[in-house]
């Protein structure tokens, strides 16, 4: 497959700009979002959300934001509350729900604020989980594209800590846990939340796809050890959902960049099936660029200063 | 840009679920962590290299028509036997040719080596190849330290990523800030100087881990001006000094590599002389070749090294002397089959550190009239035939 080179079509100032913006939620805390927009002179494609996993900050993103601007598309990313980045609050006191409320409010901000047209949203490991219940409570998202999403919180925290964590007795609970042997959570109130909020099984995000009818393609890996493809397939019900699609990545784990080959299939893929979904296809388009490795690495080290400069 | 054309497997009738497989063997084996190459044993590391280099040579056999018919003079389109006889390019012909295995359309850029003699040599770099070297470098972060990504600050001594053009060395330096904090600083001036050691200081404070990576002669001069200033940094066990490119320019001549590694633990107070290690690449490979904690160079299994007799270009045993080859499979853009401009040693077996595989020495450049005559003489040969 033959590709262009974008950086023929668009000038070095547009090419990679991120802009920043603040959005002030009812309760007064921040949320810190990126903008970068398309940088094709195709007809504009539309906005697409990108959710970051759990412990990722905005610019591990930058590679898919590329892929998704080179393509058409208007792309914002935005740091979670209660997370690593700049916007409110501190990973500690990270919960499900309160992952799910900083998702809300930026889609409500974009439909709101921003008027965008066609919204999708892209969203990785456990920032799926949220997208997943957004799709069933909201009805201004026009599909779901996901990367070694959670579905099945309980499952995949067990596979991550070695214990089944949902099934532990409230007076047990350790105060804290640790993830990735560095990020420290509070733990009684995240597990009092999954419980409250109805975040642990993966039978709740089944019931809760099943009244979604926007399409969904999802990337599951083959060798992922915190997300298993049939668990994903589970959720999506794909026998009752015919719109819907799994891909399953062959030769990765969770942690797709890992294998670059790999990373750069998927990116190619899911670009194409954002670029069919956004136009109301069934099936992917073609994907008509790709950054270069020199792009790649110039929006990664132009991304880390910016991060770096807001203590984000 | 060419992107793989993945023709998914569909695994239901009703096509909702399909297989992504953009895997080879080459990128399992370099990005896997489960386990690392030098995890490997040596005998299943020599197969893996053997399987790699020779689908290596039949690819550029296919996409490079220098090289096929540089082949095919040499000994024909028969196949070879050991991966010995696959022709070597001197890195001469690089400086006389341009030769690709890709189409100009997939080329990142060409890139020079440093140049401090004579003529440069240019050399092509697909995204495949990049990303490959760039692997080569994460996979043997476990011979160095476990490194996190946002917890080990680079003071990355030369220019940084906005002032680096198709100079190869300060291009793999500069590709460094894509994954860790960098401050890149030239020491030229005492003001330079001020600012490292500042610096190191402040990224000491702020992250778990600082490596410092430079050529030796900048290190040299840093460890000098700390030495002035009483040792002001303590690295104490959190530093790695990271040494890559020439050795000569630290004293014009031979340098004792104990005697550096000494003046570096002591000037920048460090626990241990195993937190200095040397690096060796040139514009002409595509992997790194990293040292372990007790010196010695590992050559991960998708390269070949073999040191060759000046005069015949056989191999020769291994713990002797000779011309350092390289067939290194991780390269796309070009035939990574060549003959270097050093001398040096292999030895195979366990290493002192524990790990089994094939290490090298890079004793010197080549220096006498015969052995240099036999490059340069390669060189020529091959850019004359080019040229026919």
């Amino acid at each position: 497959m033959q590709q262009d080179s974008v950086s023929s079509t668009a000038s070095s100032d547009e090419l990679g700009r991120v802009d920043e913006d603040v959005i002030e939620t009812g309760d007064g805390r921040r949320i810190v979002v990126w903008r970068t927009c398309a940088v094709t002179r195709d007809a504009r494609r539309g906005t697409i959300l990108l959710a970051p996993g759990f412990c990722r900050r905005m610019y591990n993103l930058a590679t898919l934001a590329q892929y998704l601007t080179f393509n058409g598309f208007e792309v914002y990313r935005y740091d979670p509350l209660n997370h690593l980045g700049p916007s409110s609050g501190v990973l500690y006191d990270f919960t499900m729900s309160s992952g799910y409320y900083g998702m809300n409010a930026v889609l409500s901000w974009l439909r709101g604020e921003r008027d965008v047209d066609s919204l999708g949203i892209v969203a990785t490991s456990l920032s799926a989980r949220h997208a997943y219940r957004a799709c069933g409570e909201r009805h201004d998202i026009d599909y779901l594209l996901t990367a070694v999403g959670v579905t099945h919180l309980r499952a995949t925290l067990q596979r991550v800590f070695g214990v089944d964590w949902a099934a532990c007795e409230r007076e047990l609970l350790a105060p804290t846990v640790v993830f990735e042997d560095k990020h420290v959570i509070h733990g009684p109130p995240f597990w009092e939340d999954a419980y409250a909020g109805d975040w642990w099984e993966g039978t709740t995000t089944q019931r809760e796809l099943d009244s979604v009818d926007i399409p969904i393609v999802a990337f599951a890996a083959r060798d992922d050890d915190w997300v298993q493809p049939h668990e994903v397939e589970a959720a999506l019900g794909l026998s009752r959902h015919r719109e819907r699609r799994l891909c399953e990545l062959a030769g990765s784990g969770h942690n797709v960049s890992q294998n670059p080959a790999v990373a750069q299939a998927m990116l190619v893929s899911m670009t194409g099936e954002a670029m069919g979904l956004a136009a109301g296809f069934d099936r992917p388009l073609d994907v008509k660029s790709e950054p270069t490795f020199t792009q790649i690495t110039e929006q990664i080290i132009k991304e880390r200063r910016l991060s770096a400069r807001e203590g984000s | 840009m060419t992107a793989r054309c993945l023709e998914p497997e569909r695994t239901d009738a009703a096509g909702q679920v399909w297989v992504l497989d953009a895997t080879t063997a080459i990128d399992t084996l370099i990005f896997s962590d489960s386990p690392y190459w030098y995890g490997l044993s040596l005998e299943v590391q020599q197969e893996r290299t053997d399987r790699l280099v020779r689908a290596a040579f039949e690819f550029h056999l296919e996409n490079c028509p220098l090289f096929r018919a540089y082949v095919e003079r040499e000994i024909g389109l028969r196949g070879i036997g050991s991966l010995e006889e696959i022709p070597l390019v001197s890195t001469r012909a690089f400086k006389f040719s341009e030769i690709s295995s890709v189409p100009a359309s997939m080329i990142e850029q060409w890139y020079r080596s440093s140049g401090t003699s004579g003529l440069t040599s240019r050399v092509p770099r697909d995204r495949r190849s990049l990303e490959r070297l760039v692997g080569s470098v994460h996979s043997v972060a476990g011979l160095l330290g476990r490194w996190d990504d946002d917890g080990a600050a680079v003071v990355n001594l030369g220019p940084g990523r906005e002032h680096v053009d198709d100079v190869w060395f300060q291009y793999v330096m500069s590709l460094i800030e894509a994954i860790h904090e960098t401050d890149s600083i030239i020491p030229s001036s005492l003001n330079d100087m001020e600012r490292i050691a500042a610096a190191c200081k402040r990224r000491l404070a702020e992250y778990d881990d600082l490596i410092i990576a430079g050529p030796p002669f900048y290190i040299a001069s840093v460890c000098d001006f700390l030495e002035e200033r009483g040792r002001p940094v303590q690295g104490e066990s959190r530093i790695t000094v990271l040494t890559a490119g020439g050795w000569k320019r630290v004293a014009g001549a031979d340098v004792d590599r104990k005697a550096f590694r000494a003046q570096v633990r002591q000037a920048f107070n460090l626990t241990s002389e195993a937190q200095i290690r040397d690096v060796f690449n040139q514009v002409e490979l595509n992997s790194v070749l990293f040292e372990c904690s007790v010196h010695e160079k590992h050559v991960p299994p998708w390269v070949h090294v073999a040191p060759r007799d000046p005069d015949t270009l056989l191999p020769v045993p291994d713990g002797q002397l000779g011309i350092m080859s390289y067939l290194d499979a991780s390269c796309t853009a070009f035939p990574c089959f060549i003959l270097a401009e050093d001398l040096g040693t292999v030895v195979r077996g366990k290493c002192a550190c524990g790990r089994e595989g094939v290490r090298v020495d890079i004793v010197r450049r080549v220096e006498t009239r015969a052995a240099k005559g036999c490059a340069l003489t390669m060189g020529r040969l091959h850019a004359a035939r080019q040229r026919q």
